[in-house]
């Protein structure tokens, strides 16, 4: 949990724009919100906003959200039913043993075999708990910096969409280029492009 | 190009910061680079790693105490690598940071923030976050240093000389 306690590694990103509208965007956090996964629905993975203390509490209000005048905070929840592939795969082939052996030694067609896998993933995913991750993100809408604490491309660009969806900003990701362009514009980053690569070396 | 290809061209360039804070902090006098908020404390320390800009895999990692100063980080420089990421310290305002610097990734990890001395949870979350933007703030002041040698070619051209000087002896 790096934003609350121990070594922090956050992304970095600058939110281009500002927000005009706050309860706008309570509104959207609301939307937002994190939903249970619906296995009898057929869905694995579920995702969205929680309170930045509490993963179990998708109830916003500003004293929630914000941290002192100049925070936002709030975690950002992503829950998936993960079925294990090597288990998976063991009970799978005694359900086809189990029925070519009802069958007297009949074969099972590929259609037959399929149908028994999905049924026995449904079945899984209807018992199987959810794995819960949680990513933190605090918001400086007075600077438009944006700390993220997940690392995965996935995570990582689910996130940079509900960001987005919730406060109407796009983000931009920390890097040499970046910063260059937000502290002396687009004229002084640019040159940045056209550096040749230098070599301390004494050798030569 | 876009955004992403751009950064992406340009990830050398955090290389050469970070190699050339190594540079600054090894060769002072006092350790202490100027940046418009106060002086800056800087220390390289347990651990570098280096990577070759003209030679994929030809990483080295260096482990061990006093790298700032040990002959082995030198003779990396000197034999043509930049430093990819390096464990680093800062001091600034009686305050000390510890985190690992990414120069490829131009981001800091592993950050240890100074003693958080808030009482309640929303205090400590105001108080850590006002402590990372600090070091951002740092960071970026040093970077805004580099950038404007870097940028112009003369007074790169004489602080590479400088390195070199340096290197050779």
């Amino acid at each position: 949990m790096g934003a609350l306690n121990g070594r922090m590694s956050p992304l970095g990103f600058t939110a281009l724009g500002t927000v005009e509208d706050w309860d706008k965007v309570m509104g959207q956090i609301v939307r937002h919100r994190f939903n249970p996964v619906d296995p009898a629905a057929g869905k694995e993975t579920s995702f969205g906003w929680v309170q930045l203390t509490d993963p179990f509490e998708t109830s916003f209000a500003k004293t929630n959200v914000f941290f002192g005048e100049h925070l936002v905070g709030l975690t950002f929840r992503y829950d998936s039913v993960q079925i294990p592939a090597g288990q998976f795969r063991l009970h799978l082939n005694k359900r086809f043993r189990d029925a070519k052996a009802e069958r007297k030694g009949e074969e099972l067609s590929k259609r037959e075999m399929a149908r028994m896998k999905d049924d026995l993933r449904a079945e899984w995913v209807r018992k199987v708990i959810p794995t819960i991750k949680l990513f933190e993100m605090v918001y400086h809408p007075a600077t438009n910096r944006v700390w993220f604490f997940g690392k995965s491309k996935s995570v990582v660009e689910t996130f940079l969409q509900i960001f987005h969806d919730t406060f109407g900003l796009s983000l931009q990701p920390d890097s040499a280029y970046t910063t260059a362009l937000q502290s002396h514009g687009a004229k002084v980053a640019e040159k940045l492009l056209e550096l040749d690569d230098v070599r301390f070396s004494v050798e030569d | 190009m876009d955004l992403i290809k751009k950064i992406e061209a340009t990830r050398q360039v955090g290389n050469e910061f970070l190699t050339w804070l190594f540079f600054r902090t090894a060769s002072g006098t006092t350790g202490l680079l100027d940046t418009p908020q106060g002086p800056v404390e800087l220390s390289f320390e347990d651990r570098i790693s280096f990577v070759s800009p003209y030679a994929s895999g030809d990483a080295q990692v260096l482990k061990g105490a006093d790298l700032g100063e040990s002959m082995d980080s030198l003779r990396a420089i000197a034999g043509g690598r930049l430093i990819d990421d390096a464990k680093v310290s800062i001091k600034f305002q009686e305050k000390r940071w510890e985190f690992v610097y990414s120069g490829s990734k131009f981001a800091p990890g592993g950050i240890k923030v100074p003693a958080v001395l808030a009482d309640t949870e929303l205090e400590t979350v105001i108080e850590r976050f006002d402590l990372l933007a600090t070091l951002e703030q740092v960071m970026r002041s040093l970077y805004d240093s580099f950038l404007s040698l870097r940028l112009d070619e003369k007074a790169w051209q004489t602080e590479v000389a400088n390195i070199r000087k340096w290197l050779q002896q």
